[in-house]
């Protein structure tokens, strides 16, 4: 039994609230986009891998800061967004609900697999088994007599600057209110004459821009590989019901509660002698059946 | 509830499924009469393969949900079958106890992901794979881990007995897949596919439909997933629940078609064909890069997703003969009914 110092928990904490905010960010584009567009997209992690491959490469080849690497990969992931929505058209308009699910679960789940098989082989012929910002070493901060890793905080106030500015565009602008309007109720946004498809675009391009800013900030922090995916899928579908589905401050909170809880089972794990880091990654799942049976309806739904 | 109805459809009888059975029949005699090695693994990769499709397809393809989580089903079978049999037990025996484990698993994760609807449905149950993934790479003690175990009974001796007992396994398979489509509890899935909310208000216990098909398909997943065991040889992590198996199924019966019982093994019957050819193919083109099987799955139901999202037989050409007897098809006596034309619909 070994009880890591004070200074090593605070560390462990940030990172949990780190890596809630990006399960908070990669689940408000997903239940946006669901809501929207009625596209379930299960490739939403992939395109969290395609952001963190994105600014690592630009990182060792031009040398860019991963900082104003953002300014590269939001407006490309914007674009993809919107290639992918016009992609999705044509499956999403057909009459029956049935189909609609049915294409959108194949389109996804095969794009998703691609994205990993893919990357799998780019990875075996480059080299390079994981990604990661490797050069970029920083120092530490002193808050409070306590060294802080200074990149763990710049990211985590980036992460709460992005999720402020993404509850003011919600709830506090026009594009907002269509968006919330669609996904209330597509069949009345559509009789207003609200153009579902234009803002289910719009609604793609900022939900896959978010997934792949969670690449970026997630390379800087630790390492990724191909698999990785599919997990921030499924976690960020663990965000989405704790918080309630299609409930935008819901799924912020979750988040973070999530991502809180996975780095206190982890040092609970460590002190008990199991290996933490192994099994950190099944606490999200498995507390995704636990909620399931326990409350369904999520934290802010009553 | 599983209640034969009369009035929905006239009996079990179908010359269609005759039909196939007898082709099945004399196909699996002429590969044993043949004995050509490569021909006859690949006959035994559509039996095996075949069956497992069918399995995923009884919730699937009648239900409309998309049951991702079908490789845990098959690897709980898989692992206990290879436990059993290792440990000394009967091969059937063995084979029951893995379908009984598995129909338990079922039933033990149906009362969480159940609660998920459309398509976070798919997700949850995807998590299910992950999750036991994680526990089989973190306790190699009782799993074996990446390196796995090998069946102690599987000997060349067996490999006569195996062929045609899974191909009696696959005719079992496609009559249950049919029964299921004419027995009250088809009429119950077919409804919730529609739309579960109206199916509910009519007073039909939708969960417990849902559950028992569940069930029922987890049944025969943990006895192809043996089956496969039995073929393979040994049972490893990325060898029952690496997504390359687990989507296998679903690829094949989203490919041929859900909800016909002609749909999965068509989808297979293509696939095989597919997995035996493509990689030397694609070798000769990229010899420096070697793509596992996620990138064909991955390519496949991006395909089968945009043009045919309900599987090749449900295309409008092909429908016709899906439902055709193929006797009346040889002999041209088809009559082709013209199917109408849809309701004139407001833009929505």
């Amino acid at each position: 039994m070994v009880l890591p110092t004070a200074e090593a928990v605070i560390n462990i904490l940030i990172g949990g609230l780190l890596h809630g905010g990006i399960l908070s960010l990669l689940a408000v584009g997903l239940t946006f986009i669901y809501g929207v567009s009625r596209v379930l997209n299960i490739a939403h992690g992939d395109f969290l891998f395609l952001g963190g491959v994105t600014t690592t490469l630009l990182f060792s080849f031009y040398s860019v800061n991963p900082f104003l690497s953002v300014l590269v990969v939001i407006p490309m992931f914007a674009l993809i967004g919107t290639g992918f929505s016009y992609l999705m058209k044509k499956p999403t308009s057909a009459r029956s609900p049935e189909v609609v699910t049915a294409a959108s679960i194949l389109v996804t789940l095969g794009l998703s697999n691609l994205i990993e098989g893919l990357g799998t082989t780019l990875s075996s012929v480059s080299g390079h088994p994981y990604y990661t910002v490797q050069l970029f070493v920083t120092g530490t901060v002193q808050i409070f007599g306590f060294a802080l890793n200074e990149v763990l905080l710049l990211s985590f106030i980036a992460i709460i600057g992005i999720a402020v500015g993404l509850s003011l565009l919600v709830y506090r602008t026009f594009l907002g209110s269509l968006m919330r309007a669609s996904m209330a109720d597509r069949e009345v946004a559509i009789m207003l004459g609200i153009d579902t498809f234009r803002i289910s675009t719009v609604t793609f391009a900022i939900g896959i821009a978010l997934s792949a800013l969670a690449g970026t900030v997630e390379v800087m922090t630790t390492n990724i590989d191909a698999n990785v995916g599919l997990l921030f899928t499924i976690q960020a579908l663990t965000v989405i019901v704790l918080g309630g589905l299609a409930s935008f401050y819901g799924a912020l909170l979750a988040g973070f509660l999530i991502g809180v809880s996975v780095a206190v089972s982890e040092i609970v794990l460590e002190i008990i002698g199991v290996q933490g880091g192994a099994w950190a990654d099944a606490v999200p799942l498995v507390m995704l059946l636990i909620i399931l049976i326990v409350r369904p309806r999520g934290l802010l739904r009553r | 509830m599983v209640r034969w109805d009369s009035r929905i459809q006239p009996g079990l009888y179908s010359g269609y499924l005759l039909w196939t059975m007898i082709s099945l029949a004399a196909l699996s005699t002429l590969t044993i009469s043949f004995a050509n090695v490569l021909f006859f693994d690949a006959i035994q990769q559509v039996m095996v393969f075949g069956a497992m499709a069918l399995s995923f397809d009884y919730f699937s393809g009648y239900t409309g949900y998309y049951n991702l989580g079908f490789g845990a089903q098959l690897a709980v079978g898989g692992y206990v079958f290879v436990y059993a049999a290792n440990g000394g037990l009967n091969l059937f025996l063995a084979l029951l106890l893995a379908g009984a484990s598995s129909v338990a698993f079922s039933l033990v994760t149906s009362y969480p992901v159940m609660r998920l609807r459309g398509g976070y449905f798919a997700i949850g149950t995807l998590a299910l794979v992950i999750l036991l993934y994680m526990f089989d790479v973190n306790l190699p003690e009782y799993t074996g881990g990446q390196i796995g175990f090998h069946v102690n009974a599987s000997t060349p001796q067996i490999a006569l007995p195996l062929f045609i007992g899974s191909t009696l396994f696959l005719m079992v398979a496609l009559l249950v897949h049919l029964a299921i489509g004419r027995s009250k509890l088809g009429l119950t899935l077919r409804s919730i596919r529609e739309d579960e909310g109206v199916t509910q208000s009519v007073g039909v216990n939708t969960f417990r439909a849902k559950q028992i098909t569940f069930c029922l398909s987890g049944f025969f997943a943990g006895l192809s997933g043996g089956i496969y065991a039995l073929y393979i040889g040994y049972v490893s992590v990325q060898n029952l629940l690496g997504l390359g198996t687990g989507l296998l199924p679903v690829t094949a019966a989203v490919i041929g078609g859900t909800g016909i019982f002609i749909g999965p093994l068509v989808g297979v019957i293509l696939l095989t064909g597919l997995k035996l050819t493509l990689p030397s193919a694609v070798a000769t083109v990229f010899p420096t890069l070697s793509f596992g099987p996620l990138v064909y799955i991955g390519l496949l139901l991006v395909v089968a997703g945009l043009f045919f999202p309900q599987g090749l037989l449900q295309v409008r050409f092909l429908r016709r003969f899906a439902n055709a007897r193929p006797d009346r098809v040889l002999t041209g006596r088809l009559q082709i009914k013209k199917i109408p034309a849809a309701p004139p619909q407001q833009d929505r």
